[in-house]
């Protein structure tokens, strides 16, 4: 019996040898050579302007451009768990911020700005006017408060308070269906007709135009989202990930900015 | 040691990696962030997954039993249909499911639309979230339950017959106690997986403390802040899911001892 069982181990050496073959491609795998690529991590409201500019980038830089698109804040908890990442485009300071004191960034710079819009459906089913009509029966959706946009939307209705009297803040965001994980959700909600409101960007509200009917923020709402990119310190490719930015400063980049609604500085 | 034994040596470590290791490190470091303690919604989210999962088990064993008896039982182009429906489900990503139930249960939806002219409106309310723990849940308990009845011997029911029971009879008091292993397998399996639900129920019932925000989804918004207060949450859902399979093996001996 014994000795049986040693022939067999004796002729399955080499089924032996496959399995430490596969083992040593398992570890080795992960390393792929080939070429170079800019892994580009950016706020979800950048969507389609980044796309464009990774397209116009990769045609003119033989580099490719891999994009991903979140809430910043959860950008930034990927970086912080160690996401290899080129660049991170926010669409506010305070995660930017939270990245440079950690020295996960070594600098950043402010290279568009946007506005915070009510979007309702087309068919605008709570005949939603203005801000004012965001009380009462409404299925107001808003962006949750650690994303950038849920945090203006917050600090746009505390605002307007002076306006609509103390309370207004409250009034509203008790008609809160849904708080979504990042601005494109709640455009998503709103242009499919889930919800009666949302708020989100200008530049969301363009790109869902024709499903969705943009009302403007009174002036009082005095919020003015700032986004900033800068090139994280583990980049391996941080010439590429430089002239990415570089590029976003660009009159090119800004023309392409500028068509999907952010303001940029002439 | 042969290559049979190195094979299932391998396998072990695999699963300690991959499994064991990282469902460890969530209470290895929520134990170092447990002074963010729970808050209030992790409560609130805690009694949402347990009521809305508790209600879908419900739903699906009333559901799901009946039909698990006429699939083990009959063989007909209908049941085929609703097993290849089941399936289909039971393999469906769930964010699949969750565009599946806005489809039809939106409110610009192909039945949503006529729900809406009756003021009913499904998406946003825990209504939305136990029918997506049910779509998800559903054929997980079927599947265990028909694999019950299919194992009862159809001889003891044609003895039930000839002494002159009903059909109801017959399945109440021989076919359901005789495959009740299987249906208590299939109800603590689909309670799991309601208890899990993550991806249909964020699509379709939106993410609401207190009306939609179930435990995964309470995770997933926790981990929108910091990764601390997720850590403490996901630690309370491996709990939570230690303590149905503690209860399920302890009913599992007893009932074996019993038999």
């Amino acid at each position: 019996m014994k000795d049986k069982m040693d022939d067999a181990h004796a002729e399955q050496v080499p089924g032996r040898l496959v399995l430490l073959g596969m083992l040593v491609l398992l570890a080795t795998g992960c390393t792929s050579g080939g070429e170079q690529s800019l892994v580009v991590f950016a706020a979800a409201s950048l969507t389609e302007a980044f796309q464009e500019l990774a397209g116009e980038f990769e045609a003119q830089h033989s580099t490719k451009v891999e994009l991903n698109f979140a809430g910043s804040n959860t950008l930034r908890i990927q970086i912080e768990q160690g996401a290899q990442a080129d660049v991170f485009a926010s669409a506010n300071q305070e995660h930017m911020r939270a990245l440079l004191r950690q020295s996960y960034v070594d600098e950043s710079i402010t290279f568009a700005r946007n506005t915070l819009v009510i979007v309702v459906p087309e068919s605008n089913p709570a005949s939603i006017e203005s801000i004012e009509d965001l009380r009462g029966n409404v299925k107001l959706v808003i962006a949750d408060e650690a994303v950038p946009a849920g945090k203006y939307t917050r600090e746009a209705l505390i605002n307007l308070e002076a306006r609509y009297g103390a309370g207004f803040a409250g009034q509203v965001l008790s008609c809160v269906v849904s708080q979504e994980d990042s601005v494109k959700g709640v455009l998503s909600k709103v242009a499919m007709g889930e919800a009666d409101a949302g708020f989100v960007y200008a530049t969301d509200a363009l790109a869902a135009e024709g499903r969705v009917k943009v009302i403007p923020l009174p002036e009082e709402a005095g919020v003015e989202p700032e986004y900033y990119a800068g090139v994280l310190s583990s980049s391996g490719n941080k010439h590429a990930a430089q002239e990415f930015i570089a590029f976003l400063l660009s009159p090119r980049g800004k023309e392409i900015l500028r068509k999907h609604g952010f303001e940029v500085e002439p | 040691m042969n290559t049979f034994a190195l094979t299932r040596a391998l396998a072990g470590v695999a699963v300690a990696i991959f499994i064991i290791l990282p469902v460890s490190s969530v209470l290895i470091n929520a134990a170092a962030a447990s002074p963010h303690g729970l808050s209030q919604d992790t409560i609130t989210a805690v009694k949402l997954s347990l009521l809305t999962a508790t209600l879908s088990t419900l739903i699906i064993l009333t559901i799901g039993t009946p039909l698990a008896y006429h699939l083990a039982r009959g063989s007909s182009a209908l049941s085929r249909v609703l097993e290849l429906a089941l399936n289909l489900a039971m393999v469906l990503p769930p964010a699949v499911a969750g565009i599946a139930l806005l489809a039809a249960f939106g409110r610009e939806g192909i039945a949503g639309r006529y729900l809406a002219g009756m003021g009913i409106a499904l998406p946003f309310t825990t209504a939305a979230v136990v029918m997506a723990q049910t779509f998800v849940a559903l054929p997980l308990y079927v599947r265990s339950a028909r694999a019950g009845f299919a194992s009862v011997s159809r001889v003891l029911e044609g003895a039930s017959f000839t002494l002159g029971a009903s059909e109801l009879t017959t399945f109440l008091r021989v076919s359901l106690p005789l495959a009740r292993g299987a249906i208590l397998a299939g109800a603590v399996m689909s309670w799991a997986r309601a208890m899990g639900e993550f991806g249909a129920t964020i699509m379709f019932a939106g993410n609401f403390v207190g009306k939609t925000q179930t435990m995964p989804l309470a995770v997933y918004s926790a981990l929108q802040m910091s990764m601390e207060k997720a850590l403490v949450l996901a630690s309370l859902l491996i709990l939570i899911s230690f303590l149905i399979l503690l209860a399920f093996e302890a009913t599992g001996k007893r009932r074996y001892a019993n038999a």
